[in-house]
């Protein structure tokens, strides 16, 4: 790889990650928003250095005597070119529909019960949202304890819903973590089939783009 | 370069005329330019006419994991490999010397504490510790550093707890797991290493007569695009786990603990991410137990392929004979352990 070669490698990098950050804010479908701090430093220094390089070459056409040699670029950099392909050819979305059903196999970790426990929800009105994690606790707690606790109560969960294998319906949050879509997931779906009386309902409102096919809103009634 | 070099001793008659070699040396330069011009081009136009068509949601979601976590680890790999190419360029080898202690038994400790100090990505800190070693330092001691520098060093562990939230431990047992491997890798060597087995490298890091900035700025340029080439193979080795094994599979490896480590600890071999990175590849293999992620941290900056064969070339064949399995069992118990306790 020659050195203007790796030069431009390096600019080609840091506009990637400059159009993704400053340009068209793709980077929130990978990673937090607030990683654009980050992002953007990094990005200018590798812009600066493969500018200064692309300068110092134009100026001195000699090759400049160093301890090792470093003008010949390592082979592996090509790769770098991957991730700005697929930033730009394949433009990936955030992680949707497809991350969820393949992973439908795993349970959730059993969620943990405020100490002073649930309150008492109403059974008749509208369907009372709820996270995913309180709607786990008090399923966890019906399972348990009183089954009363969850019967009849029209609740409204939202997330992505993928069909069960027995049947029914799976409601999947991907939790991320640092990274957006990231597969840091907690297994919330799984853990709605174990509810006594499976979860059903009918879907009261689909939405999502055209690429990811988020379904949300759903409103269940034990 | 070299032909070059050897044709300045011949006889003047049968030097080519100057211009000659000025337009050889500019016309790599020129081939790039159109080779990014037409890059660019083709971005442009697959962003306008390819992009909209694609829509396999195998193909979206490889590609999400893909793209998310080169970016996320790349601005810790630029100022991770800035640091190191800072220490290198603007530090004299004859601070280390001073630092360390004379007996070689106290000078592995204080050098293993030094990796947590001094950052150094892992392709830059083979050459260092040649360089220390040819300076005087105890091999032993050179040795933990180089195993030290690019596994605990500040800013691998802030990567890791910006990979890990609202998981500490994850940051205290790399950096405790992996500052033992160090030091216990380089008290073994003091105990049964012998020095024919090691080639000490005769020339230290020459400064040149580029000056120190120019030094830095190629350093810095070199171990970014190596380490980003690395890193590209750790991104996509970790969705195609995500994406195209089958889900059973991976938990059938992942239910069983003593397979998980194995398998996780021969990945990270042969992934090769750099430090700076790896902790974002392991947060994403989310199907695998603590301790084998634990491993994956541990043994990734200490042994893999890339610095299997950078060992290879400073210190030779037979010391890497050796060390490498030595480290990588030293690496692959002791995470087993501190995986445990936490």
């Amino acid at each position: 790889m020659s050195r203007a070669a790796q030069n431009m490698l390096l600019i080609m990098v840091a506009a990637a990650m400059l159009w993704i950050t400053l340009g068209s804010g793709e980077y929130v479908n990978y990673v937090r928003p607030g990683f654009r701090f980050l992002l953007v430093p990094a990005a200018s220094a590798l812009l600066v250095l493969g500018a200064a390089g692309l300068r110092r070459e134009w100026r001195h056409t000699a090759p400049a005597d160093h301890g090792h040699d470093h003008s010949r670029g390592p082979r592996a950099a090509w790769l770098l070119c991957l991730p700005i392909l697929a930033v730009f050819l394949v433009a990936p979305p955030a992680l949707g529909s497809f991350t969820v059903s393949r992973d439908t196999g795993r349970a959730a970790p059993p969620p943990v019960r405020p100490d002073e426990g649930f309150e008492r929800l109403p059974t008749s009105g509208a369907p009372i949202s709820m996270t995913m994690q309180e709607f786990l606790g008090r399923a966890w707690e019906a399972q348990n304890r009183d089954p009363s606790a969850l019967a009849g109560v029209p609740v409204r969960l939202t997330g992505f819903v993928a069909p069960a294998r027995q049947g029914g319906w799976h409601v999947t949050r991907l939790r991320s973590r640092a990274v957006r879509g990231t597969p840091c997931r907690s297994r919330c779906a799984c853990a709605v089939s174990r509810v006594p009386r499976r979860t059903r309902g009918s879907r009261s409102s689909a939405s999502g783009g055209p690429r990811s096919p988020a379904r949300r809103a759903r409103s269940c009634r034990n | 370069m070299s032909d070059r070099a050897g044709l300045r001793v011949a006889e003047d008659d049968l030097l080519p005329p100057p211009d000659w070699g000025r337009r050889g040396a500019a016309a790599p330069g020129v081939r790039a330019v159109w080779v990014f011009g037409l890059l660019a081009a083709v971005l442009v136009a697959g962003r306008i006419w390819v992009a909209p068509e694609l829509g396999a949601r195998e193909l979206d979601a490889w590609a999400t994991i893909f793209v998310a976590v080169c970016v996320q680890a790349l601005p810790f790999l630029v100022f991770g490999v800035a640091l190191s190419a800072a220490i290198t360029a603007f530090v004299p080898a004859s601070v280390w010397r001073r630092v360390l202690p004379r007996r070689p038994g106290v000078a592995v400790p204080v050098a293993g504490a030094m990796g947590a100090v001094l950052p150094g990505c892992e392709c830059a800190s083979v050459p260092v510790a040649g360089g220390l070693m040819a300076r005087g330092v105890a091999p032993a001691a050179a040795l933990t550093f180089l195993l030290a520098a690019p596994a605990i060093n500040p800013v691998v562990l802030v990567a890791t707890a910006v990979a890990f939230p609202g998981n500490p431990e994850m940051v205290v047992g790399r950096f405790a797991a992996s500052l033992l491997v160090a030091v216990l890798a380089g008290w073994a060597w003091l105990l049964l290493g012998k020095g024919e087995w090691l080639r000490i490298p005769s020339r230290p890091h020459a400064e040149g007569t580029a000056g120190r900035l120019e030094a830095f700025r190629q350093d810095m340029r070199h171990d970014v695009l190596h380490a980003g080439g690395f890193l590209v193979v750790g991104a996509a080795g970790a969705a195609t786990i995500n994406v195209v094994v089958p889900a059973g599979w991976v938990d059938a490896a992942a239910g069983s603990p003593w397979l998980s480590v194995l398998l996780l600890a021969l990945l990270a071999v042969l992934m090769s991410i750099c430090s700076e990175a790896d902790a974002f590849v392991a947060a994403s293999l989310t199907q695998f137990s603590t301790t084998a992620r634990l491993a994956f941290l541990v043994v990734g900056p200490m042994v893999d392929l890339k610095l299997i064969a950078l060992q290879t070339g400073f210190f030779g064949r037979r010391f890497a004979v050796r060390f490498v399995p030595l480290t990588f069992c030293l690496a692959v118990g002791v995470s087993v352990a501190v995986g445990g306790l936490l």
